[in-house]
């Protein structure tokens, strides 16, 4: 008996611990599109394959970047838009913050459950496509769409992957910041910003604190914990290079123009005209907390913090020196996956309209692309906006959309420099390196 | 066939569940990552690639510096967890400090309590350029350092805190295994003449093999999964000083989506592992080689 019993007591357990790993069947299945159809208040999970019935409410999901109180009230905006636009669709927005998004995005893309649209860092944009096409191609679906009139032909351009269009990007510029009271204490003219890469490193020279080992304030601001493509492109644009890598995605790193950067880079943390950024327990960059008197690396969508950190009356601003701007935001794409094309679509159009750059724009402080929201956007904030609309028709991306980026950048480029910063390499070889693993990895 | 011999079901079925679950979570997950380690698998296409993710271990920088870090990482806090907790324990195990050393034990248990998570923030501010610690410093008149960016500091900053959260668990077992040694070894000792030193020698060292045996067994094996503290506070750097095994796991699955590639660094973390474990079992003092009769 005692025998049956306790064979019995394994058999119940066995059954409750399958029973618990099975999960819920009806749950799943509304995964996949992370869309649904819901008729009233239930949602059926088998029910969100089928196309929506009339009058039936067509539940779609959107997926944001940013975590944030700003970020919060751009997906409620965009809620009360897309479904005042589109009563039949019921849109959940949602703030997803930046250090997890790579992950979520790439996990929940290949296993079918990302949201139907979603915004996506615009330097990874082809690797979460990946070649498998992650993301809806838009180039034949958008006939009559107004944007392609509207939005700025380089903001346009820039969504292209393989020739297709895949998304519109909502951009952000990295003007040139500087600390006009810092300046006016190293003796140098507050009105006059450096217009050459020499002018930049000998302003650094003269606004630079050092004491001891630690730089108390950075002449200028350089990338140290992860963003070294940023400063580097800012750089290279300044000598004139329009891009990292050529259309056939090869690195340009060893062309003179580019060395030259490098090796101001280099010298400008050699002679501490700029400290590690990973030894301050600080959050967002030297220059927004008030110990950087240059940058060319600071979003224009950080202007509300620098307002909350900086005296703003002192701070500067000007598009970056020489002809050439460095591009950067979200792309806002649709899902291939998506059970609602056509819904998806909507709400995408709508999205990506003038009225909600604007807002966003207002919100958040993306800058709007489209011609028509120019004026609106000027109004905004008149001083500030000029200088970002100045940007706008120039700015340009690091190349082509290369499925390769994001190797490049953490496995190649940033580990790379910060041999480099801590003499292991020299420039050259730093160059070099990076050429050989980028190439390697292309090869396999 | 007798009762002795005759096969009985009841045992297999009462393993079967715990059997299930590591088969389930740990035996399938263990194959399904070794076949991956021959593919380009990237969380949307896969590919059968050969011995080739292998072969790039053997010319990858960022590996190369990841398994001996890791090594040196294992080395340093093995060794320090296991030599601290044991002169702490000895020290709390004498007649005169036994009063107090409730107190001691639970101040030295407590960080090995707090989370990997909750510790490394901790120490990010104290290691912080202008943290606690070079605050201290400055008071003394000694240079500030980059603790974190200093490519020879960074790596012994996070061993001192592996030892720092580590030290009190190495320090409570060998304290039970200290209370555990029968005391008339010790007045036998002290009768012949032997001296404290002499006793902790001849008498404790051997008698905590076991509890050594053990200690190295589980600081070798959390030393190895090392990955927490490195995330956190350094991310690897500067310039590959801090990066680890599991770290470059984590680096090339999560953020390059280089999932075989990652399953190669797996393959090779498990394979490391179990070496050691294997050279411990066949070559470690289990039972201290003294029999003494209770």
């Amino acid at each position: 008996m005692k025998k049956f019993t306790g064979i019995l007591c394994v058999l119940t357990m066995l059954v409750s611990v399958f029973a618990g790993c099975a999960g819920d069947t009806a749950a799943d299945s509304t995964a996949g599109g992370g869309s649904e159809v819901s008729a009233g208040a239930e949602a059926v999970g088998q029910a969100a394959e089928a196309p929506a019935e009339p009058g039936e409410k067509v539940q779609l999901s959107y997926w944001w970047g940013g975590s944030n109180e700003l970020s919060e009230n751009w997906c409620k905006a965009v809620t009360e838009m897309v479904e005042e636009a589109y009563p039949n669709i019921e849109l959940e927005a949602l703030p997803i913050a930046w250090s997890e998004y790579p992950t979520k995005i790439s996990v929940s893309l290949a296993g079918g459950t990302a949201a139907d649209i979603l915004s996506i860092g615009c330097l990874m944009f082809a690797n979460f496509d990946t070649k498998d096409q992650n993301f809806l191609r838009l180039t034949d679906k958008l006939e009559g769409w107004d944007g392609w009139e509207d939005i700025y032909p380089n903001i346009l351009e820039a969504g292209y992957i393989d020739g297709e269009f895949c998304g519109v990007l909502f951009p952000e510029f990295r003007p040139f910041f500087w600390r006009k009271d810092l300046f006016e204490a190293a003796g140098l003219d507050p009105e006059a910003p450096p217009q050459t890469l020499e002018e930049l490193y000998d302003y650094a020279k003269k606004l630079s604190v050092v004491e001891g080992d630690i730089v108390k304030t950075a002449g200028f601001q350089v990338g140290t914990s992860g963003a070294c493509d940023q400063t580097l492109w800012a750089l290279m644009n300044i000598n004139g290079v329009d891009s990292i890598w050529d259309d056939d995605c090869n690195l340009r790193l060893n062309e003179p123009a580019v060395m030259e950067c490098v090796e101001l880079y280099n010298n400008i943390l050699q002679e501490q005209l700029c400290g590690f950024q990973d030894s301050f327990d600080i959050s967002g960059s030297f220059f927004m907390n008030g110990m950087a008197a240059m940058s060319l690396t600071d979003a224009c969508n950080n202007k509300i913090t620098m307002q909350q950190n900086l005296d703003w009356e002192n701070v500067g601003v000007a598009s970056p020196p020489g002809e050439l701007t460095g591009m950067y935001g979200s792309f806002i794409t649709v899902n291939k996956a998506t059970r609602h094309e056509k819904e998806a679509l909507q709400a995408w159009e709508v999205i990506v309209s003038g009225e909600s750059m604007l807002r966003n724009a207002e919100i958040i402080g993306y800058v709007p692309s489209r011609v028509s929201t120019e004026e609106a956007f000027l109004a905004q904030d008149p001083e500030f906006n000029k200088v970002l609309v100045e940007m706008l028709g120039n700015a340009r991306m690091y190349g082509k959309a290369n499925y390769d980026f994001v190797y490049l950048r953490d496995t190649c480029l940033n580990p790379t420099f910060s041999q480099m910063f801590y003499q292991q390499l020299t420039p050259q070889q730093t160059v070099d390196q990076i050429i050989s693993m980028y190439d390697g990895e292309r090869a396999q | 066939m007798n009762a002795n011999t005759k096969f009985r079901i009841g045992p297999y079925l009462f393993i079967l569940p715990a059997f299930l679950v590591s088969f389930i979570f740990i035996i399938i997950p263990l194959m399904i990552s070794l076949a991956y380690s021959f593919t380009d698998y990237n969380l949307s296409s896969m590919n059968f690639v050969g011995l080739s993710n292998y072969k790039k271990l053997l010319t990858d920088i960022a590996f190369r510096r990841a398994l001996a870090n890791t090594f040196k990482y294992t080395f340093w806090v093995v060794g320090l967890n296991a030599v601290l907790g044991l002169v702490v324990a000895a020290f709390l195990d004498e007649k005169w400090l036994r009063r107090g050393s409730r107190i001691f034990r639970t101040v030295i248990y407590t960080p090995y309590t707090v989370s990997i998570v909750a510790a490394s923030m901790i120490w990010l501010y104290i290691y912080d350029a202008n943290g606690l610690l070079n605050a201290l410093f400055s008071h003394v008149g000694w240079k500030p350092r980059l603790w974190l960016d200093d490519i020879n500091l960074a790596f012994p900053c996070l061993v001192a805190v592996a030892v720092w959260q580590g030290m009190g668990y190495c320090m409570i077992l060998y304290l039970s295994g200290f209370q555990s040694i029968p005391s008339y070894l010790y007045e036998a000792a002290t009768v012949d003449g032997a001296s404290k030193v002499m006793q902790f020698f001849k008498i404790s060292l051997p008698m905590l093999a076991p509890t050594t045996f053990f200690v190295l067994i589980m600081t070798i094996m959390s030393s190895f999964q090392v990955f927490g503290q490195v995330y956190i506070m350094t991310g690897g750097g500067p310039a590959y000083a801090t990066t680890t095994l599991v770290h470059q796991i984590y680096m090339n699955a999560f953020v390059g989506w280089k999932m075989g590639y990652s399953s190669a660094i797996s393959v090779v973390l498990l394979a490391a592992s179990m070496l050691i474990t294997v050279c411990l079992f066949k070559y470690g003092n289990r039972d201290g080689g003294a029999e003494v009769d209770q």
